[in-house]
């Protein structure tokens, strides 16, 4: 029984599995950019898991998400989409913005 | 307007800072500098041409393509600083021993032309987008370039001083400060590298190893300019920290292994 992990073929295809269940946790949750607003501006994450952020630009002009906190930098054209992976974060809250319109781009990411 | 000025502010900074970093160096083994306009002009055309591209950049390699070349240009950028620490250790120690370096060696021009082009296209391609945004946005472009020039104008004052303090450090310290600094720069671009990688999952994401944000928090003046310099991270993870400190080991055994062989070479 023990002989199948002899078998490179059969652990690299137990590997792949395992690494198709782990990816396939990762939460996905979605941020809208309208008239430079985010939509949720707050957003509730579990601790400790990392998470994939897809942020959507729904404006026609180009914006750029960014957090200090985070550690996140990304511009997302206009009408387009861009994908940002936070986390595993420590309880608390994490601010983000977007850099082209400041004053009105603002979110939190709350991780409780 | 005030936005725009820190945006061009925080870009020319980068920038400004690094290209200071150089000229001080070189100023130091006394070689020209005449390389700096033209190596800057191809950035920002650089900028303009990534900047054209850059949605369908964007949508390379399922999304991640944006950060896969801001990071091979930051790794480029480690490497060109690699050989320029080298350059400069190795034209200093034959200053010390008073023997004319080969100026006929342009090598190292296409070096650091290269690296201030990169530098400048990596900042410059965010600038030209924003700047696209602003235009659209308020259909003014006069706004846009006043507070350009003042951003980039109060980023190369700073370079400007930045420059002047490096090049009046006494002379028995002032090689090695210098090409600490740029070990420091080269590890802080690595280090950024490697954030770009973890955002879009090429490299695991951590907890933090450590918050040094009481001690300086990134959003502060300070913070954005070590930020700046060499890549200040209040929060890093333990593959960020890997990157930094790999990146320092590597350049400083590269140089121990010029100085040896300098050595060597003085005995003949």
């Amino acid at each position: 029984m023990l002989n199948i992990f002899h078998n490179k073929f059969t652990l690299t295809v137990l590997l792949l599995v395992y690494i198709q269940f782990v990816a396939a946790e990762t939460p996905v949750y979605e941020i809208e950019i309208k008239e430079h607003l985010f939509y949720p501006s707050e957003l509730e994450i579990p601790p400790n898991t990392k998470v994939k952020l897809i942020v959507l630009n729904r404006d026609p002009t180009p914006e750029e998400f960014e957090s200090y906190e985070l550690n996140r930098e990304k511009v997302i054209m206009g009408s387009a989409k861009g994908i940002v992976f936070i986390g595993p974060l420590q309880p608390g809250v994490y601010p983000f913005f977007g850099e082209f319109n400041p004053l009105t781009a603002q979110g939190k990411i709350v991780v409780k | 307007m005030l936005i725009t000025v820190i945006i061009f502010l925080r870009e020319a900074l980068e920038a400004a800072l690094l290209i200071s970093a150089l000229l001080a160096g070189l100023h130091r083994v006394g070689y020209s500098k005449n390389w700096i306009l033209p190596a800057i002009v191809c950035g920002l055309l650089g900028g303009g041409i990534m900047a054209y591209f850059l949605e369908g950049i964007s949508n390379m390699f399922e999304g991640a393509g944006q950060e896969v070349v801001n990071s091979l240009f930051l790794i480029g950028m480690v490497l060109l600083l690699n050989f320029t620490c080298i350059w400069i250790a190795k034209t200093h120690y034959q200053n010390l021993a008073a023997k004319r370096y080969d100026k006929s060696d342009r090598s190292i021009v296409y070096i650091l032309s290269a690296l201030v082009a990169i530098a400048i296209t990596h900042e410059g391609s965010e600038l030209a987008i924003f700047s696209y945004a602003a235009i659209h946005g308020s259909g003014s472009i006069v706004p846009l370039i006043a507070g350009a020039i003042i951003g980039i104008g109060i980023g190369m004052s700073v370079g400007a001083i930045f420059y002047y303090l490096l090049i009046h450090i006494p002379r028995p310290i002032s090689i090695k400060i210098t090409i600490a600094l740029l070990i420091l720069i080269a590890a802080g671009m690595a280090l950024q590298a490697a954030t770009y990688l973890i955002q879009v999952n090429w490299l695991p994401s951590q907890l933090p190893v450590w918050n040094s944000s009481f001690i300086i928090e990134e959003n502060s003046l300070a913070g954005q300019l070590l930020y700046a310099l060499i890549g200040y991270e209040a929060t890093p993870s333990a593959i960020q920290l890997g990157f930094y400190v790999t990146t320092v080991a590597c350049l400083l055994i590269s140089l121990y292994l010029v100085y040896r062989r300098q050595g060597r070479l003085s005995y003949d």
